[in-house]
C-alpha cells in the first residue's frame, strides 16, 4: 500500500503553503502531509505521536521539492532513527532544496513556459496556447512533487545520496538553459506578431524587449542561460531582417 | 580582516546566507562550525549541494576552528563563519579573537524561547550568552538579509 500513501501525501503537498506561519514557515503543511507516511507506526501510539509532533517543526523550502524532505523524514521515522538525527536531516534538506527549487522553477520552467506559451501565440496558434501552457505547467508541478515525495520515501537518511544519483542539478541546470532559448525566441517572435510586420516598430520591440529580457536575466543562477537567450534572439532576429 | 561576517543561523547553510549575503560581501568561502555536521557525511553533502560555484565550503569541529580562522584571518578568502546555536558562537568568539562581531540570522521558535523579532527567538541563558559577549567587545547585531536594517542587541531585548 505504499504507493497509495505517497498519492495521499502528494495530494496533500499541493496545500503546503496553506497554513504557513513566521512560526514554523511550512511546519504545519509538512506534517498534514506526512500523516499518511505515518500510518505504519499507528500500532504505537507513542511513537506515532512522537513522529507527528516532530513533522511539524519549523521548516521551510521551495514548495514543490519539500515533499523530498517529508518523505525522507517520514521514510527515518518509521525505520526507527533518533528523532534529533531526523531533525538535522530536514534542516539539512532545506538549503538545497530551496536554491534547487528556486532554480528549477522561477528560472526555468516559469520562464521556459511563458516563453513557448508566447511563441505559439506569435506564431499564430492563437489563444489557446495558453491554455495548454498552464496545463504544461501544472502537469510539471505535480509531476515534480510527486517525483520528490516518492524518492524521499524511498530513501530515507540516504537521501543525499539518492539526489546525487537522480542529478537533479544537472537537470535544473539543462532546465535553464532550455529556457533560456526558448525565451530568445519568443521576444523577436512576439515583436514581429505585436508590430505586425512595421519594421520599425519591429526594431523598436525588438530593442525594449532585448533590455527587459536581460534586466530579468541579470538575476539568473544558471551559468549559460543570458547568453544562450541573447544569441537566440540576434540569430531571430538577423534571420528576420536576411529574409524581409 | 577577513572574516567577514560571523553569522548564528538554525538553519545553517541555505539560500538567504549564500545567495543573501554571499553576492553583495562577495564571499568566497563558508566555514561551518558544527561538531554534528563535520561528523556527518549526509548532512556534509547536502549543505555543499545548497552551495554555488565560486564559495568554496569548509566543515570544522568546534575545537580545531580557532586555529584554522587564525589562518583563514590573515588569507585572501572573504569568509563567512557560520554556527547553528548561539552557545556554539559565543565559545567560538571565546576562543578565537577573530571573531569581532557576531550577526544573529535566524533563530526559531523552539522550547523556552521567546520571540524578540520575527527571526530571533532565545531563552533566557541565550540572551545573556549574547550580553556577556557584547560586555567583552563583540559587538552583536540581528539583521536576516543584507538589505534589512541591523538590530543592536540593546533595542531587541529592551
Amino acid at each position: 500500500m505504499a504507493v497509495s500513501r505517497v498519492t495521499r501525501s502528494v495530494l496533500r503537498l499541493l496545500l503546503l503553503q496553506s497554513s504557513w506561519t513566521y512560526e514554523r514557515m511550512q511546519g504545519v503543511g509538512i506534517a498534514f502531509a506526512s500523516l499518511p507516511l505515518l500510518e505504519p507506526l499507528r500500532g504505537d501510539p507513542a511513537r506515532h505521536r512522537e513522529a507527528v509532533g516532530r513533522s511539524t517543526e519549523f521548516f521551510n523550502a521551495h514548495p514543490y521539492l519539500a515533499g523530498i524532505a517529508a518523505g525522507a523524514a517520514a521514510r527515518a521515522e518509521v525505520d526507527g532513527v533518533a528523532g534529533a538525527t531526523i531533525q538535522r536531516l530536514k534542516t539539512a534538506l532545506a538549503g538545497p532544496l530551496g536554491s534547487l527549487g528556486d532554480q528549477l522553477f522561477w528560472i526555468g520552467v516559469v520562464p521556459g513556459v511563458m516563453a513557448a506559451m508566447l511563441l505559439a501565440v506569435g506564431l499564430g496558434a492563437g489563444w489557446p496556447a495558453a491554455a495548454v501552457g498552464l496545463g504544461l505547467y501544472l502537469a510539471v508541478r505535480i509531476a515534480v512533487t510527486a517525483w520528490g515525495a516518492a524518492l524521499g520515501y524511498r530513501s530515507g537518511l540516504g537521501v543525499a545520496a539518492a539526489l546525487k544519483a537522480s542529478r537533479l542539478d544537472d537537470q535544473v541546470r539543462r532546465v535553464g538553459l532550455g529556457a533560456g532559448l526558448l525565451v530568445g525566441l519568443a521576444v523577436p517572435i512576439v515583436g514581429r506578431w505585436l508590430a505586425g510586420g512595421h519594421p520599425a516598430e519591429l526594431a523598436a520591440l525588438a530593442l525594449g524587449g532585448a533590455g527587459g529580457v536581460w534586466a530579468a536575466l541579470v538575476r539568473s543562477r544558471i551559468p549559460g542561460a543570458r547568453l544562450l537567450t541573447l544569441v537566440a534572439m540576434a540569430i531571430i532576429i538577423l534571420w528576420h531582417w536576411s529574409t524581409s | 580582516m577577513s572574516i567577514v561576517v560571523a553569522r548564528v543561523d538554525d538553519r545553517l547553510v541555505h539560500g538567504q546566507v549564500v545567495i543573501g549575503w554571499g553576492r553583495p560581501l562577495e564571499l568566497n568561502r563558508i566555514v561551518l562550525v558544527d561538531a554534528e555536521v563535520a561528523a556527518s557525511d549526509f548532512e556534509r553533502d547536502l549543505y555543499r549541494m545548497a552551495v554555488p560555484a565560486g564559495i568554496e565550503v569548509e566543515f570544522l569541529r568546534p575545537a580545531e576552528a580557532p586555529a584554522r580562522l587564525a589562518v583563514l584571518g590573515g588569507g585572501p578568502d572573504r569568509v563567512l563563519v557560520l554556527t547553528g546555536t548561539v552557545a556554539g558562537m559565543t565559545w567560538l568568539a571565546r576562543a578565537s579573537d577573530q571573531i569581532r562581531a557576531v550577526n544573529l540570522g535566524g533563530i526559531h521558535a523552539g522550547p523556552g524561547r521567546r520571540e524578540y523579532l520575527r527571526y530571533v527567538y532565545l531563552t533566557p541563558d541565550e540572551l545573556a550568552d549574547l550580553r556577556s559577549l557584547e560586555a567583552g567587545g563583540v559587538r552583536v547585531t540581528a539583521q536576516d538579509l543584507p538589505t534589512s536594517a541591523p538590530v543592536s542587541l540593546e533595542s531587541l531585548a529592551s
